[in-house]
């Protein structure tokens, strides 16, 4: 089970860390403004003191599989096999936006352009105006390095690798706290959901974000079951960090983030509480969250020389108050919630599950928290975007489900944990 | 303070008084459909237009003087009950005949049937949660702090309700399994879409896309049909007025939207290039661009209105037929 672990999140990490190397190192950033330095040393920081802990760690947990697993495990395989079945048998890189900006940024790298001049690149397109530094870089990278050094595979197939990192990822994250088998089935549900599976048939960074957000939200719950877990904290650090260099459009970072704190100071644990070096911990993890956040943001406002697509102009209140008084601002959230459809129909249920056992307690009402503040916090965005661009019903219908299915492993993690305890219950009924 | 103002006959005849100036700003909404003409009284429009806008504040004042107003409150949930019910039927008459068929009628939108619902759920939820703050105060704090399942059985109603919402879970789990599980029937239906190639995903439109990266020089800046931002159901010319999806091909030309043009940007560009390059979209119907060549005149635009002066064209043809223009524009 260590070994599993060790394994996964120092490659998963090992990728963000040095994906962020190279762009800075590529880019000539890191003595342009002293926040690339200081996101830099802080990642690195993380990094290397996650490691060290990781290895001094006891791990509690076992895997045990019985045959029901095993045959669970073989359906996750074949699920994977197919999606790298598909992937490596398409030429090209497939979806609007994978042609257009992710995979359009890493042909202009190889043609030897850096990324700021491809900030700049369309003087004359004021339809996209800022479009190709409207998303940080990360899988634009992935798709420049892959296609420079292992170009007879096409790209895709690092999808169907995020796809089987994201099985992984869930699997290990809740070993502890469902068992092996249970895990594994709450895996394969999120998997073979079919918006999120059909992610990893095209090149978006959804998939990638979804992989990040699942990885950093059970390494928080990990930690906050047992606090001596401290690389739990750090690599969900580093995790979240890597959400925040996928996309940066929606910062469901924010909730997780609150919530894991909210929970952690609420908690009746003097012990912890009070303890000088995790507190210093925490603040490290807080403060390169941050810097990491607004590095991408500094880099946009200092390399890119128009004007930004998604200001918030001086009318917006105005609009605010127009957009009640007239209704339309209810109609909106009526369409927003009928788009979102059976999703937020599995999130609102997740947040109103019960759990009674004491241990998973913290655990299920930080996943609530995380979800209750995302769930908000899109709605809220969707309404925000509504009053400027009369295209944010195609917004509405599509991005938000994709992007949204990141809260999916959370709300399946919840139901896993109610699940394991039910059956524990008939067992001793029985 | 609370009690004295419970019991306040200003605040009842307050109350009473929001609640008649909140159904007559709803009401009122009719009243401009059908009354209000051109040449009404002025005071009476002002007064109507300014009641049109006012319910929310009513609602907003209604809400707050209802936590003074517990006793007498049946009246205020049957009212509650009325604007959910109503704004429920305006919203299904409009979703079976067409958009704006309650408006045609009774000169309530369909915007403000929605709002109707909203306010009706606002308002019940409100008198409820005031009837049972103290209850609802216990089980919040029991939600957080305490473990429900932990309760040791003294019989009081939190408790109850409490045990009743656990066994409530585990049939929530079974509803949360079913629609998570429904749907994966069409989990692997896209492992057999066919969107391999370029040729798919654009359709008819990717022969363009090749003649412009085979057939045009790297140097010379390519015009595309018009994306206009202004007329957002334009349907013609879908990837090829796209200068992220073009530039992915035919990087690094430089591509410019015709629009442009327009927008004052015309002398800088004709300032900078000379020779401009295109290539002749010939579909069905959207042909782009009119170009005259007796009068020696060219039109980028939408409808093909607005015509620019040419000095030289040259004109080829490239194996799939496709026309390859490259013109001189006069300044």
């Amino acid at each position: 089970m260590k070994t599993l672990k060790v394994t996964i999140y120092v490659i998963v990490s090992a990728l963000i860390l040095s994906l962020k190397c190279l762009f800075f190192v590529r880019e000539k950033l890191l003595f342009d403004n002293p926040i690339y330095l200081l996101e830099i040393v802080l990642l690195c920081c993380l990094f290397f003191i996650g490691f060290r802990s990781i290895w001094v760690e006891n791990e509690k947990s076992v895997l045990s599989i019985n045959l029901f697993g095993r045959l669970l495990l073989v359906a996750a395989v074949a699920v994977l096999f197919s999606s790298f079945l598909y992937n490596s048998n398409k030429k090209i890189v497939t979806g609007y936006d994978a042609i257009a900006l992710y995979d359009a940024r890493s042909k202009f790298m190889e043609s030897g352009l850096s990324l700021k001049q491809i900030a700049n690149i369309a003087p004359y397109d004021f339809l996209h105006k800022n479009y190709y530094v409207s998303y940080p870089p990360m899988t634009s990278l992935v798709h420049y390095y892959w296609e420079t050094y292992i170009p007879t595979i096409p790209v895709g197939v690092t999808y169907a690798i995020y796809l089987l990192f994201l099985f992984a990822i869930i699997v290990v994250g809740l070993n502890r706290l469902v068992g092996t088998n249970l895990a594994i089935l709450t895996g394969l549900g999120v998997i073979v959901y079919p918006q999120l599976f059909s992610l990893s048939l095209v090149e978006y960074t959804n998939l990638p974000f979804i992989l990040f957000i699942a990885a950093s939200v059970l390494s928080f719950a990990n930690f906050l079951l047992d606090k001596t877990m401290k690389s739990e904290l750090f690599f969900g650090t580093i995790f979240l960090i890597g959400s925040t260099w996928t996309r940066s459009s929606e910062p469901v970072w924010i909730p997780v983030l609150l919530s894991f704190l909210f929970i952690f100071f609420t908690q009746n644990n003097r012990k912890y509480k009070n303890s000088l070096v995790l507190s210093i911990y925490m603040f490290l993890s807080f403060l390169s969250i941050v810097v990491s956040y607004f590095s991408w943001k500094v880099f946009v406002n200092q390399n890119y020389s128009g004007s930004l697509l998604l200001t918030l102009n001086g009318t917006l209140f105005e609009s605010i108050v127009n957009s009640f008084t007239s209704g339309s601002a209810f109609t909106t959230v009526l369409a927003i919630i009928n788009y979102w459809g059976w999703l937020l129909i599995l999130y609102l249920i997740s947040l109103l599950i019960v759990v009674s056992n004491k241990k998973y307690f913290v655990v299920v009402n930080f996943l609530k928290l995380l979800l209750l503040g995302n769930i908000g916090m899109y709605i809220a965005g969707v309404y925000l975007f509504s009053l400027n661009y009369y295209w944010w019903v195609d917004i509405a219908k599509d991005s938000l489900i994709r992007s949204s299915l990141c809260l999916l492993p959370a709300s399946v993690g919840i139901v896993a944990i109610k699940a394991k305890e039910i059956i524990e219950d008939v067992k001793k009924s029985a | 303070m609370m009690n004295n103002l419970r019991d306040n006959d200003t605040v009842k005849r307050l109350h009473l008084f929001f609640v008649v100036l909140f159904v007559a700003s709803i009401l009122s909404n009719s009243v401009r459909r059908f009354l209000i003409t051109p040449d009404s009284f002025f005071g009476f429009r002002l007064i109507v237009s300014a009641l049109v806008r006012i319910d929310l504040v009513c609602f907003v004042i209604i809400l707050v003087l209802n936590v003074f107003r517990l006793i007498g409150s049946i009246w205020m949930k049957w009212l509650s009950i009325l604007m959910i019910l109503a704004g429920v039927v305006l919203s299904l008459l409009n979703f079976y005949n067409y958009d704006n068929f309650t408006y045609t009628i009774i000169g309530l939108s369909y915007n403000l049937s929605i709002k109707l619902v909203f306010y009706g759920f606002v308002l019940i939820s409100q008198l409820l949660l005031i009837e049972n703050i103290p209850t609802m105060l216990k089980y919040l704090r029991l939600f957080f702090e305490k473990m429900v399942g932990e309760l040791t059985s003294t019989g009081s109603v939190v408790e109850k309700k409490a045990h009743k919402l656990y066994r409530f879970s585990t049939l929530l789990v079974l509803l949360y399994l079913v629609i998570l599980i429904l749907p994966m029937t069409g989990t692997f239906k896209d492992l057999s879409s066919q969107a391999r190639d370029y040729s798919t995903i654009f359709n008819n439109e990717y022969k363009y896309i090749l003649a412009m990266r085979d057939g045009i020089d790297t140097s010379c800046p390519i015009i595309h049909p018009p994306f206009d931002d202004n007329f957002p159901k334009e349907e013609r010319w879908t990837h090829i007025k796209t200068q992220p999806v073009l530039r992915f091909f035919l990087f690094p030309r430089v591509l410019i939207n015709p629009v442009v043009f327009d927008m004052g940007m015309k002398e800088e560009i004709l300032g900078r290039y000379s020779n401009f390059c295109f290539v002749k979209v010939d579909e069905s119907n959207s042909v782009w661009p009119v170009i005259n060549t007796k009068e020696k005149l060219i039109s980028f635009d939408r409808y093909g209105k607005e015509f620019f002066n040419f000095d030289t064209i040259e004109h080829n043809v490239n194996v799939d037929g496709i026309d390859i223009y490259k013109i001189t524009l006069k300044k």
